[in-house]
């Protein structure tokens, strides 16, 4: 009695398998399944630009990075703590990258102006990497600079503290693409792993020519 | 249950396997996660005992790297109470720096805070405190050196107990 059966059930075995096995295929070559680490803006705009301070007392609007993938963070030097880990961990990223480092631009972005001289968090960040960008600025182009993604910081006064003051600040990573879009915003704590396959697949989606 | 449905749940299992397999490795998972476990914490977890002061251990202390003098960095390590008695880490001092505090790091979405601890950090009676980055830490405030990783820093904690350590606390880039 099983014979009756068994062969048409081979069949539609093997058939399935076959056709689960092609929708699997396509989905490893659709590239479309990639999921971001970060959170992805619904729609990649450009952001108002913003113009800052670099350390030889050059101005540098943001607009004028676009050409390459650009992370983004927010930050400063007295920052013991968070900013040296995202430092720490967006060097890693771009050792990562190996030869495909000169794709990405890393810039950090000081909200204490009133301590950090573009001097100083210039030195702050190539401490982490020659290559990183470390900018400041007047308060109004810091409070221009926090506006496109909705950074907010605070000043907090430490009384009975050597550190005078503190800010409390946002802790994301952002990153637009080399048309100056922004893409995908990363919580503090993520791994540069995961920011690295993120980048690897858009590298992907647009070669470098 | 015949062998015919055998057959079909084993197919759509396999399949099943292998669109996952083939799902870039990338998942959102590390997103907001909760910031103990994030691996950006970087000391070496080897559970080592590098000092005893009253009934406290100190546990695998590290200061991290910082390559600008003047700047600010911080140590981090595991207070483990193996005493009956709650205990509190009250001062720390050192040449490494020209202030050495007790902060707190408070991550509120998306939002970092940081505040001196007042009063100093409790280390709970048989229990124990850790302090990582995006948390507690002894805050060096005014680095009086760069901190190179395979260097050592001296601090010398004090405890409420009145007990006091001077400890040797490496240098080290968080991995």
């Amino acid at each position: 009695m099983h014979t009756h059966w068994r062969t048409p059930a081979l069949l539609i075995g093997g058939g399935v398998l076959v056709g689960l096995a092609v929708i699997a295929g396509l989905a490893f070559l659709q590239p479309s399944t990639h999921v971001f680490a970060g959170v992805v803006q619904p729609e990649a705009a450009r952001i108002a630009d913003f113009t800052l301070e670099t350390s030889q007392a050059r101005s540098v609007p943001l607009s004028s990075l676009q050409g390459r993938y650009v992370l983004v963070a927010y930050g400063y030097t007295f920052c013991p703590d968070v900013c040296p880990a995202t430092l720490a961990m967006l060097s890693r990223v771009v050792d990562s990258l190996g030869p495909d480092r000169d794709r990405v631009l890393v810039v950090f972005i000081s909200i204490d102006p009133e301590r950090d001289t573009p001097e100083r968090i210039a030195q702050y960040v190539t401490g982490f990497d020659e290559a990183f960008i470390g900018l400041s600025g007047t308060p109004e182009q810091i409070a221009a600079a926090a506006q496109p993604f909705n950074v907010s910081y605070t000043r907090r006064e430490t009384p009975g503290s050597a550190a005078g003051y503190l800010m409390n600040h946002s802790a994301f990573t952002y990153l637009l693409d080399p048309a100056g879009r922004w893409r995908v915003t990363y919580p503090y704590g993520i791994d540069a792993d995961a920011i690295v396959q993120d980048l690897r697949y858009l590298f992907g989606q647009a070669p470098n020519p | 249950m015949n062998k015919f449905m055998h057959w079909m749940t084993a197919a759509l299992v396999a399949a099943a396997l292998s669109i996952s397999a083939c799902q870039p490795a990338m998942s959102g998972g590390h997103a907001g996660g909760d910031m103990g476990g994030m691996e950006m914490g970087g000391g070496p977890n080897e559970g080592k005992v590098a000092a005893t002061v009253g009934g406290i251990e100190i546990v695998d202390p590290w200061a991290r790297a910082a390559a600008m003098e003047g700047g600010n960095s911080a140590i981090y390590m595991v207070l483990k109470n193996t005493s009956g008695t709650a205990d509190k880490l009250v001062a720390a001092s050192g040449e490494v720096a020209a202030a050495i505090e007790i902060h707190e790091t408070k991550m509120d979405n998306g939002v970092m805070q940081m505040q001196p601890v007042e009063g100093g950090l409790e280390v709970p009676a048989n229990g124990s405190v850790e302090l990582k980055p995006g948390g507690y830490h002894v805050m060096l405030i005014g680095l009086t050196k760069v901190l190179k990783a395979g260097e050592t820093v001296t601090v010398k904690l004090t405890f409420e107990s009145g007990a006091s350590v001077d400890l040797t606390v490496p240098v080290m880039e968080p991995k």
